[in-house]
């Protein structure tokens, strides 16, 4: 590689890893300061206090019960069960659409990729009669099983191309030996498909741990609130603590973009399998 | 045989069961509308009676007295607070006596049935310092609502209707008759089932004679059932059976994902498409056809393209909000990708690390961090133009441009992530031999890279197309649609309709009605486009 080459492909890529991280270090800064955000700009000087975290992470109910944990708890729970359904769902249906061949496939494959194109404020009260009729409102299940549904199709999608590039005669070999349809899903596919199911588990978490629409609509009572309906609150029409907020981003960042840089590498190439395919 | 006979026996123990559950439902609805009549007249006697105590009771009290529970005011929008804010208006010009009381009672008794208990038996005002305080009430010892409520809550059931699937299971030894006598499916045997069909029907409808719905609903239903057995009997149905029976193994993988899409996904999308038929005013449903549809496509503010109410205007604001974004997710995310894509760069990773935090960041935080940064006096734009002071809002452009920036931060990474992974599929062969040939490096990006990336590329352009088409968090929350709603894009539209407008307590069905055009709008690009991008190819392998 030529010198003005490197140069160049250097420069370009500081200038836009500034631009990627200018706004996250400015978010880091005013959850640092004492003061509720009057900061211009990337301002080193001034104070530095652990205030805002402190202030967002010891709030309580009017009971007196730590709020913070309950609502991180509560994030923690509808996140991680919606992601074990909502993964062992796509999985197994994935499964079918890739090895068998059975009336409707084509359709519901189909119907499955319409869904990606609902707009969301329209599904909002709908979701709402609905769960409302079923008793489901301010109760976690309600927002699991939502949460569950909605990443379905994209985690459908993606499985079922990467399991399309399984080779079917491992699969044959298995049955001549006398193995049943399931032993071989159980035994053999599925831990042939562990970075595609990791994938899928990773974006169906994200999906869930960030989502705050839904979340605040269907939950009216602040002990069941999850974190980003939280962040929210401390973003009102005139009055903004962006100390407050820019501490609460940072904590509700943290674990996804922890999750991400562990699992990056699954990741890409996750997301290529099925591009390349398709 | 005995196969065939279950299968029967269920399909019309099930559709009768279903039928008569229906029917209830409805029969219900109608007595739970005529006895909320009487009740809202009811409290419109009490309401003005309960006015004047309340009016007093502020007068003289500076501290919540025994009786009152104190809540603290909500800043989040949510439908409830919505609901609530209808009656803190109502409640506020009643006070300030421009409003009659019936005001308060109707408003408090149009608000949605779960809440209508709750808010019946409490009177609500605000004190001078915002607090809300709710007051014991004072109506729920009147024996007369309190008998209506209970009426209310428990509908009596329409009286013989129970008997009617039991009627059908007993009666359907008749159709059986006609599917156990002779083996072989026939036209008479077909006719034999319809008429065994026929008498069980017959009997349902005779016992729901004495109203109209009634009729129709099992009249429709057994039009069906009869049709269904006479099929059945023809031989049709085992046709369509067999397959399904092979397949049963496969049902079985994906009956759970199916059940909950169906429950969770489309039966919502339905009922989302239905309520576009109506118009909502404060809890009543008025059937209005396409009265919504005609209203956004020819209404008054349609036909004028520069009037940003404009479904029209909106829409060529959507469309150039979407390519240009596109547009610059690609452009960027390909020219990076093609930069770390350099076998011999050092610090990949560390780049490629940093490069993809974006897409870690929620959308919503990140809108609102960077609507900061568009802040005219502490923004950051401003102190790095050294234009302070200046609003990104005020203008259309300024204020696209601010939505635009936001969105290509948050949706670069993803495009470059996938574009890395496309690039890293093209065999190095080629750039050999086209080296060989003695090719530039700007025919070899052109004739090679761009052909060869476009399979992967392209499936994800058009899901990144349909994303930004919905985009609701960055243009709802960085410029608002400023200036005067002129950089609202089809969804936010269609949400401000829903939740914002509130004059006749929240348009739902116009906002349906525009989600729905929204749908087919993206559902006929889709299908358009799907040959070209190779969308279904997926479906048909």
């Amino acid at each position: 590689m030529s010198l003005g080459a490197t140069i160049f492909s250097h420069g370009v890529l500081i200038v836009a890893c500034i631009i990627v991280l200018y706004p996250i270090l400015y978010v880091i800064r005013m959850a640092l300061s004492p003061t509720q955000g009057f900061t211009l700009g990337l301002d080193l000087s001034g104070d530095f206090s652990l205030e805002n975290f402190s202030d967002v992470v010891d709030t309580t109910t009017q009971d007196g019960d730590w709020l913070f944990g309950r609502q991180l708890w509560n994030s923690l729970w509808v996140s991680l069960a919606s992601t074990l359904v909502g993964v062992a769902l796509s999985v197994s249906a994935a499964y079918a659409f890739s090895r068998f061949r059975f009336p409707g496939r084509k359709a519901s494959l189909m119907a499955f990729l319409v869904t990606q194109m609902f707009p969301g404020t329209m599904m909002m009260i709908p979701l709402y009669i609905l769960l409302d009729t079923f008793g489901l409102l301010d109760q976690s299940l309600g927002l699991i099983l939502v949460y569950a549904t909605t990443s379905l199709p994209f985690c459908v999608w993606m499985l079922k191309g990467y399991f399309d590039t399984i080779p079917k005669d491992l699969e044959e070999a298995a049955l001549i030996d006398g193995a049943t349809r399931f032993q071989i899903f159980w035994r053999v596919i599925l831990p042939l498909a562990r970075p595609a199911i990791a994938v899928t588990a990773l974006f169906s978490f994200m999906t869930a741990w960030n989502e705050f629409v839904l979340a605040k609509t269907l939950m009216s009572r602040e002990t069941l609130y999850t974190l980003p309906v939280v962040l929210k609150g401390y973003v009102g029409k005139e009055d903004v603590q962006w100390g407050h907020f820019a501490a609460g981003a940072i904590i509700v960042s943290v674990p996804v973009m922890a999750l991400f840089f562990a699992l990056q590498r699954q990741l890409v190439s996750g997301l290529t399998a099925g591009a390349v395919k398709g | 045989m005995v196969y065939r006979l279950g299968a029967f026996f269920v399909f019309f123990f099930v559709l009768g069961a279903v039928t008569e559950g229906i029917w209830q439902t409805l029969a219900q609805n109608e007595q739970r509308q005529l006895v909320e009549q009487e009740l809202f007249s009811e409290i419109e006697e009490l309401a003005s009676l309960g006015k004047e105590k309340a009016a007093e009771a502020v007068r003289g009290l500076k501290a919540p007295e025994e009786g009152w529970l104190v809540t603290e005011p909500s800043s989040t929008s949510g439908l409830a607070s919505l609901r609530k804010r209808k009656v803190f208006a109502a409640t506020d010009k009643a006070q300030e006596g421009t409003a009659p009381s019936e005001e308060i009672a109707l408003a408090a008794a149009n608000i949605k049935s779960r809440s209508l208990e709750k808010k019946l038996s409490a009177q609500i005002k605000e004190t001078e310092d915002g607090r809300v305080l709710l007051s014991a009430p004072i109506i729920e010892n009147d024996q007369l609502i309190g008998s209506l409520l209970l009426k209310r809550e428990k509908p009596v059931s329409s009286g013989q209707g129970q008997w009617t699937w039991l009627l059908l299971a007993l009666t359907l030894g008749a159709a059986l008759c006609g599917v156990l006598g002779s083996g072989e499916a026939s036209l008479v045997r077909g006719l034999r089932t319809a008429l065994g069909a026929l008498f069980a029907w017959g009997g349902a409808l005779y016992f729901h004679l004495s109203s109209p719905s009634g009729v129709i609903l099992f009249g429709a239903v057994g039009a069906f059932a009869l049709l269904a057995s006479f099929l059945a009997g023809v031989g049709t149905l085992a046709r369509w059976w067999e397959p399904i029976r092979k397949a049963r193994f496969a049902y079985g993988y994906v009956a759970p994902a199916i059940l909950g899409m169906l429950i969770l996904v489309f039966i919502p999308f339905a009922v989302g498409v239905g309520l576009s038929f109506f118009e909502h005013e404060f809890g009543e449903w008025r059937f209005a056809g396409l009265e919504n549809f005609s209203k956004i496509m020819f209404g008054a503010g349609a036909s004028s393209l520069t009037s940003p109410d404009s479904f029209y205007y909106k829409l060529v604001v959507t469309l150039l909000w979407t390519t240009s974004n596109v547009f610059f997710h690609v452009a960027i995310g390909l020219g990076l990708a093609l930069l770390l894509n350099q076998p011999n760069l050092r610090g990949k990773a560390f780049y490629r690390l940093i490069l993809i935090l974006p897409w870690a960041v929620p959308s919503y935080i990140t809108a609102l961090i960077w609507k900061r940064m568009f802040h005219p006096e502490l923004g950051l734009v401003n102190a790095l133009l050294g234009t302070q002071g200046m609003s990104w809002t005020d203008s259309f452009w300024k204020a696209f441009f601010s939505n635009l920036m936001t969105n290509i931060w948050l949706g670069v990474p993803f495009m470059m992530v996938v574009c890395l992974g496309a690039l890293q599929s093209i065999p190095k062969d080629v750039y050999e031999a086209a080296d060989i040939d003695g090719a530039s490096s700007w025919q070899k990006f052109w004739k090679i890279t761009v052909p060869l990336l476009r399979p992967a590329l392209l499936p994800s352009i058009i899901l990144g197309m349909i994303w930004t088409f919905n985009m609701f968090n960055v243009i709802y929350l960085v410029s608002e649609g400023k200036p005067g709603g002129a950089t609202d894009i089809l969804v936010t539209e269609a949400y401000r309709w829903a939740f914002e407008r509130q004059e006749r307590g929240g348009e739902y069905g116009y906002a349906a009605a525009y989600s729905t055009i929204i749908f087919l709008l993206l559902l006929v690009y889709s299908l358009g486009t799907a040959k070209v991008t190779g969308l279904t190819k997926g479906a048909q392998d």
